[in-house]
C-alpha cells in the first residue's frame, strides 16, 4: 500500500476506458473492476479464493454512475478492501454510491460543464474567434474532465467507506449549484448570436424563408416531442425546398 | 421471451443493481476482459435485460430508421438532378433555399433542445437573461 502512486496512475488511466465494456447486465461494472485492479495488487493473491481474486471479482459486479465520478467508487472500494472491510459492506457501499454519483455527475457535467462550454464556444465563434474557440473548448473541457476524474479517484482512495463526506464538499455542491444557471445563461446568449452568424451570408428573401422555417420547425418540435426529431425536421424542410424548386419554373 | 419480473420485486433501474443474482466465480481467470464478459454473460443468459421489448417494436424501429435513411438518399438524388450542370440563376436559388432549410432545421433543433435542457425551473430566468444579452449583442453587431 505504500507504493501506491504508480498503481494510482494506472487506475486513473484505466478509468478513461471505464465504458469500454459497457453492457446491460453490469453497466459499468466490468470497467470499474478493471480500473480497480491496480489498486488491489497489494492484497494476498495466492490460491483460488485469495482476497485479491475475491476483491477483483467484487469490483466487476454491477455498477453504474457518471463515468467521470466512477473513480470515487473505485478508490473507495479499493481502500475498503485494503482496510479489511466485510464483503457485504463493500457491496452496499458500491450500491449506495450508484445513485448519488450518477445524479451529481449528470447535473455537474452533462447538464452543466459541457453545455456551458459549448454555448460559450458557439458565442465566441459567432463573434469571430474561429478555430481558436474550438481548440480552447477542447482544452478547457478536458482540463475540467481530467481534474474531476483525478479528484474523484483521490477522494475515494483517501476516504474509503467514509467517502460520502467527499460528496458534501462545498466545492462540489457549489459547482453543481452554479453549473445550471451558468449553462442556461451561456446557451441563451449563444442562440441569437449563432442565428445571426448563420443567417449573415443569405440575402433578404432567403433570410425571411430561414426565419419562417426556423419558427415553424421550433414549434413543431415543441408540439410533437418524440415523434418529430431534428433529423426528420431537416429532411422534411429539405424535401419542401426541393419541391418548391422543382415547381418553380 | 423471458417473463416480466415486475410482480416479484423492484426492477433493476439504471442506478440500482439486481436484488439477487449469481455471484461471480472467483476461480475464473480474468486475464482478458472478453473472458470476464463471456463468464458474466453465460451465467445470466436466462435473465431478461432492461431492453426487452416486444418483437414488433424492434421491427418498427428498424423500418423507421430505414425510412429516414431512404428519404435522405432520395432527397440527395433529387437535389443532384435539380442542381446538376452549370448553375443557372434558378439552380442557385434552389441551392440557397436548400441551405436556408438546413440552417433553419439546425436552429430549430438547437433552440428546442436547449429549452428541453434548461427546463422550467429557476434556470429558465437565467436562460432568458442570456437570450436577452445575446439579442442585444447581435443587434449591436449588425
Amino acid at each position: 500500500m505504500a507504493a501506491v502512486t504508480p498503481r494510482f496512475g494506472r487506475a486513473l488511466l484505466r478509468l478513461f476506458a471505464v465504458q469500454a465494456s459497457y453492457n446491460y447486465e453490469r453497466m459499468l461494472g466490468l470497467g470499474v473492476g478493471v480500473a480497480e485492479e491496480p489498486l488491489l495488487r497489494g492484497l494476498p493473491a495466492e490460491g483460488a479464493a485469495s482476497p485479491y481474486r475475491a476483491a477483483v471479482a467484487r469490483g466487476a459486479h454491477f455498477f453504474n454512475s457518471h463515468p467521470y465520478l466512477a473513480g470515487l467508487a473505485v478508490g473507495a472500494a479499493a481502500r475498503a478492501e485494503h482496510d479489511g472491510a466485510p464483503a457485504e459492506l463493500i457491496e452496499r457501499l458500491r450500491a449506495a454510491l450508484c445513485g448519488p454519483l450518477g445524479s451529481i455527475g449528470d447535473r455537474l457535467v452533462w447538464a452543466g460543464w459541457l453545455p456551458l462550454l459549448s454555448g460559450l464556444t458557439l458565442a465566441a465563434i459567432s463573434l469571430g474567434a474561429g478555430w481558436t474557440a474550438v481548440a480552447a473548448f477542447f482544452l478547457v473541457y478536458n482540463i475540467g474532465h481530467v481534474a474531476l476524474r483525478w479528484w474523484a479517484l483521490r477522494q475515494g482512495w483517501t476516504h474509503g467507506v467514509r467517502v460520502a463526506s467527499a460528496l458534501h464538499r462545498p466545492l462540489l455542491q457549489r459547482g453543481a449549484a452554479l453549473a445550471g444557471p451558468a449553462m442556461a445563461c451561456a446557451v441563451g446568449a449563444a442562440l441569437p448570436l449563432s442565428a445571426q452568424y448563420l443567417a449573415t451570408p443569405f440575402g433578404a428573401w432567403a433570410r425571411g424563408v430561414l426565419a419562417g422555417a426556423a419558427v415553424i420547425g421550433f414549434l413543431s418540435l415543441r408540439w410533437l416531442p418524440g415523434r418529430l426529431t431534428g433529423l426528420r425536421l431537416a429532411l422534411g424542410l429539405a424535401a419542401a425546398a426541393l419541391l418548391v424548386g422543382w415547381v418553380w419554373r | 421471451m423471458a417473463r416480466a419480473r415486475s410482480a416479484k420485486a423492484a426492477l433493476r433501474t439504471r442506478y440500482r443493481p439486481l436484488s439477487s443474482g449469481p455471484a461471480t466465480c472467483t476461480a475464473n481467470p480474468f486475464v482478458f476482459i472478453c473472458l470476464a464478459m463471456r463468464s458474466a454473460k453465460s451465467r445470466r443468459a436466462k435473465l431478461p435485460t432492461c431492453t426487452v421489448q416486444p418483437a414488433g417494436a424492434a421491427a418498427c424501429a428498424g423500418v423507421a430508421a430505414g425510412g429516414v435513411t431512404a428519404a435522405g438518399l432520395g432527397l440527395a438524388w433529387i437535389g443532384r438532378l435539380l442542381l446538376a450542370g452549370v448553375p443557372s440563376p434558378r439552380e442557385v436559388s434552389i441551392f440557397t433555399l436548400l441551405c436556408a432549410a438546413a440552417v433553419a432545421a439546425a436552429l430549430a433543433s438547437g433552440a428546442a433542445g436547449t429549452l428541453r435542457l434548461v427546463g422550467r425551473g429557476p434556470n429558465l430566468a437565467w436562460f432568458a437573461a442570456g437570450l436577452g444579452g445575446g439579442v442585444v449583442v447581435a443587434t449591436w453587431l449588425r
